[in-house]
């Protein structure tokens, strides 16, 4: 039986406030993956994109006392970290040009950082919900489910499918808003696009 | 003339479905509707940019966590994390902190959901399993009638299997605290038909025994009597917490560990002197930590 949900990101995210250290160790195993995949869609380099996540979770125990669990989520305040972490270096490549390799052609500008950090964590905030709704969410979004198929499938009343997805989009609203508000107020997080569903 | 478009009639909507002429109409000369339907589609544009690519998120190499320990300074204790091993050696942390959280009444909707470094790969693959009925269908749990029961205990199972995909589970240890009641882990109770409406199972201790008391249950009047299970993920067994009636809490017999029977499920049962389950479900919900609902129900 799989077992998972054992590690649960609010109080992470309290915990990680408070300084309490063994919450960056978790957040390192819950969002690692995260940070470690905007990095790595945004330089070229994987030595350059293993360094920014660690700079992105230094800088961010640095400083956490910035950091309010009760407005932002930490994803999305990790993120933003990362994100200027990832902009400093393809700046600071632009300034000494690789002689060999055109690295400015193939790397992502600034806005596309966004776009990508934004799917990046509309897929954890998805992957984080309560689990029927989770489940039903995710055979709408990416399986192009009905909601008569998802019934179908996972052999539940409409009525229950429904209300899954009515939840399921107003809980979702509600951790991206907060995911937002955690990824503008990340320490020196320029002008992302942090509202763009507002 | 067509009324407002319901909550879940535009939530349908925001995902591309059509809810119907009239509605369409309605919505077309409807600016409250039309500022009701922008919130859930905001949220669906964002997802449908999500490549799959996006979803399966590989955990960051766990040799990039000693340069982070030693950067931020940690004490020498929290940096030998980086010697034994990755999330596991954090359950005893996080269920802690987590009951903690529960005990001092704390909701957050995401408490208890698996975070997306813990395992990337197993929201898709459930989503893409097929409600197969399960393997031990057939599953004896009171061997007192062999006849018609199998064929309920069946349906039973190929409905559970559909509840136990995913089968995230994240009881709780608990934990002792001044509250004589500390939440353990609660169940979304699915109405599996007309005939109720989606409730709450809330699992709690109290004076170190477990009990189980409900939210919205309301049992509608019937020819028999409501009857409460706890089932197991495999479906192969079920424990009969007895007759149910609306409002009631329940004790779990001492030594019963909810762990292994997590699915919460309420029959109507029949007079019949047959002590089984009848295969006639209202509702059934799995406990699942602590995600209780706290947003509005509009």
């Amino acid at each position: 039986m799989l077992v998972s949900g054992v590690v649960s990101p609010p109080s992470i995210a309290q915990r990680f406030a408070e300084g309490d250290e063994s919450a960056l160790r978790e957040a390192f195993d819950a969002w690692g993956g995260l940070v470690l995949a905007l990095a790595r869609r945004t330089l070229r380099s994987e030595a350059d994109a293993e360094d920014v996540v660690q700079q992105t979770f230094v800088d961010a125990w640095r400083a956490r006392q910035t950091f309010d669990p009760d407005r932002g989520e930490l994803p999305g305040w990790l993120v933003g970290i990362a994100r200027r972490r990832c902009i400093d270096r393809l700046r600071a490549g632009e300034r000494q040009p690789d002689p060999v390799a055109d690295v400015a052609d193939d790397e992502p500008a600034p806005d596309e950082i966004d776009a990508v950090a934004d799917r990046l964590l509309v897929a954890t905030a998805v992957a984080e919900l309560p689990v029927a709704q989770r489940r039903v969410l995710e055979l709408a979004f990416w399986e192009g489910c009905t909601h008569d198929d998802i019934a179908e499938r996972l052999g539940l009343p409409l009525g229950t499918v429904k209300s899954h997805i009515r939840r399921g989009l107003e809980r979702l609203r509600g951790r991206l808003d907060r995911e937002d508000e955690g990824l503008a107020g990340a320490p020196g997080a320029g002008q992302p696009g942090a509202s763009r569903a507002r | 003339m067509q009324e407002h478009l319901e909550q879940d009639s535009l939530a349908l909507r925001a995902l591309g479905e059509p809810v119907g002429a009239a509605a369409e109409a309605h919505l077309e000369q409807c600016e409250d509707c039309q500022a009701a339907l922008s919130e859930p589609t905001a949220v669906t544009a964002r997802a449908a940019r999500v490549s799959a690519e996006d979803r399966d998120l590989p955990p960051a190499p766990g040799h990039l966590w000693a340069g982070i320990a030693e950067g931020a300074g940690l004490a020498e204790a929290a940096r030998d994390d980086a010697d034994d091993g990755r999330a596991e050696d954090h359950r005893p942390r996080g269920h802690a902190a987590h009951a903690g959280a529960a005990a001092e009444g704390h909701t957050d909707p995401q408490a208890s959901e698996p975070a997306p470094g813990a395992s990337p790969g197993s929201a898709s693959a459930a989503a893409s399993l097929p409600a197969a009925p399960p393997t031990g269908g057939d599953a004896e749990v009171v061997p007192l009638h062999r006849g018609p029961r199998r064929a309920a205990v069946g349906l039973i199972a190929a409905s559970v299997a559909a509840l136990a995909l995913v089968g995230a589970i994240s009881l709780l240890p608990v934990e002792t605290t001044e509250d004589p009641t500390a939440r353990v882990a609660s169940a979304e109770l699915d109405a599996l038909d007309e005939r109720s409406e989606p409730a709450r199972a809330v699992l709690a201790e109290r004076d170190g025994r477990l009990e189980l008391a409900f939210d919205e249950l309301r049992l509608p009047e019937a020819d028999g009597y409501y009857e409460l299970w706890l089932i197991d993920a495999d479906v192969e067994g079920m424990v009969s917490l007895g007759p149910l009636t609306d409002g009631e809490t329940v004790a779990l017999p001492e030594g019963l560990d909810p762990a292994e029977f997590p699915i919460v499920d309420v029959s109507l049962e029949p007079f019949d002197g047959d002590p089984t389950h009848s295969g006639d479900s209202l509702l059934r919900g799995e406990l699942a930590g602590l995600d209780a609902d706290d947003l509005p129900d509009a």
